[in-house]
């Protein structure tokens, strides 16, 4: 059994995460959000169509599509703030690839580190093998369709544990307190369900 | 602190927001589209069915191209 972090240190650790994300990335942290842009990459063979334009050329284009849409009042206000510094940029995949592989390995790394590296395909829950035997094929089954329930659950949600739980909830986001209560609140049902099913 | 304000789920990830966030001319677009009535952007839309959005749609559906510049 291996000796849990302190919950005072694991807090920091988890809330540097997301911090580090946003300061060399600009913007929120969200596994669910690469992972999705991944596989967005690999469904449709490429991002979306786009035009590479300056900070200029965009600034311009937005004014122009502003006008279009809402007259040129919209853009006579003289107190103009620069936006350009605000311009973002599109993550490339070998970042996304790099992040969620730093995933794994700091995992690996970690249970290496801690000497608990044994790797086993089973669930050796009471309730789990009550319920659905201790085959891997059972084993197997229940963790793609789980996973499966998760992905459903984090694209309906809009994002997942980090996201929300992490990223929204810290910011006291109302539709993050609501999606990371349904997280957890469904867990624990779901957990007590099933053992009193076992 | 939270507040009763209406707001899109995506807005922290939209990269067009993120223009529109600091600029007051286009503060039209965030009342319209990031705020009340979100659920009409064209991004959130796409995001919503699961699709990639491109950085340049703007919420109202017109991808942005670059400006036609006149002859000197």
């Amino acid at each position: 059994m291996i000796e849990p972090w302190h919950w005072a240190i694991s807090g920091i650790a988890l809330a540097s995460i997301p911090l580090l994300h946003w300061i060399a990335f600009g913007r929120t942290l969200s596994v669910s959000g690469r992972i999705s842009a991944l596989i967005n990459r690999a469904r449709l063979g490429r991002d979306e169509p786009t035009v590479e334009m300056s900070s200029d050329e965009l600034m311009a284009a937005v004014r122009e599509a502003t006008i279009a849409a809402f007259g040129g009042a919209a853009v006579l206000d003289p107190e103009v703030p620069d936006a350009s510094a605000a311009l973002p940029t599109r993550l490339p995949m070998s970042n996304h690839l790099l992040f969620l592989g730093g995933i794994v390995v700091g995992g690996l790394i970690s249970a290496l580190a801690a000497g608990a590296y044994s790797p086993q395909f089973a669930l050796h829950g009471r309730t789990f093998n009550s319920l659905f035997g201790g085959s891997s094929v059972s084993t197997a089954a229940v963790l793609i369709g789980g996973g499966m329930l998760v992905g459903f659950g984090t694209r309906m949600a809009a994002g997942c544990t980090t996201g929300h739980g992490l990223c929204g909830v810290s910011r006291f986001q109302k539709g993050s307190l609501l999606a990371t209560g349904a997280f957890f609140g469904a867990a624990v049902v779901v957990s007590l369900g099933l053992e009193l099913l076992s | 602190m939270p507040t009763d304000e209406k707001i899109c789920p995506q807005m922290d990830s939209c990269e067009m927001y993120a223009i529109f966030r600091n600029s007051g001319v286009l503060g039209t677009w965030k009342a319209l589209f990031c705020q009340a009535t979100f659920e009409n952007c064209a991004r959130y839309k796409l995001v919503r069915l699961g699709r990639s959005v491109a950085p340049n749609l703007m919420p109202n559906g017109v991808l942005l191209r670059p400006t036609r510049k006149t002859s000197p």
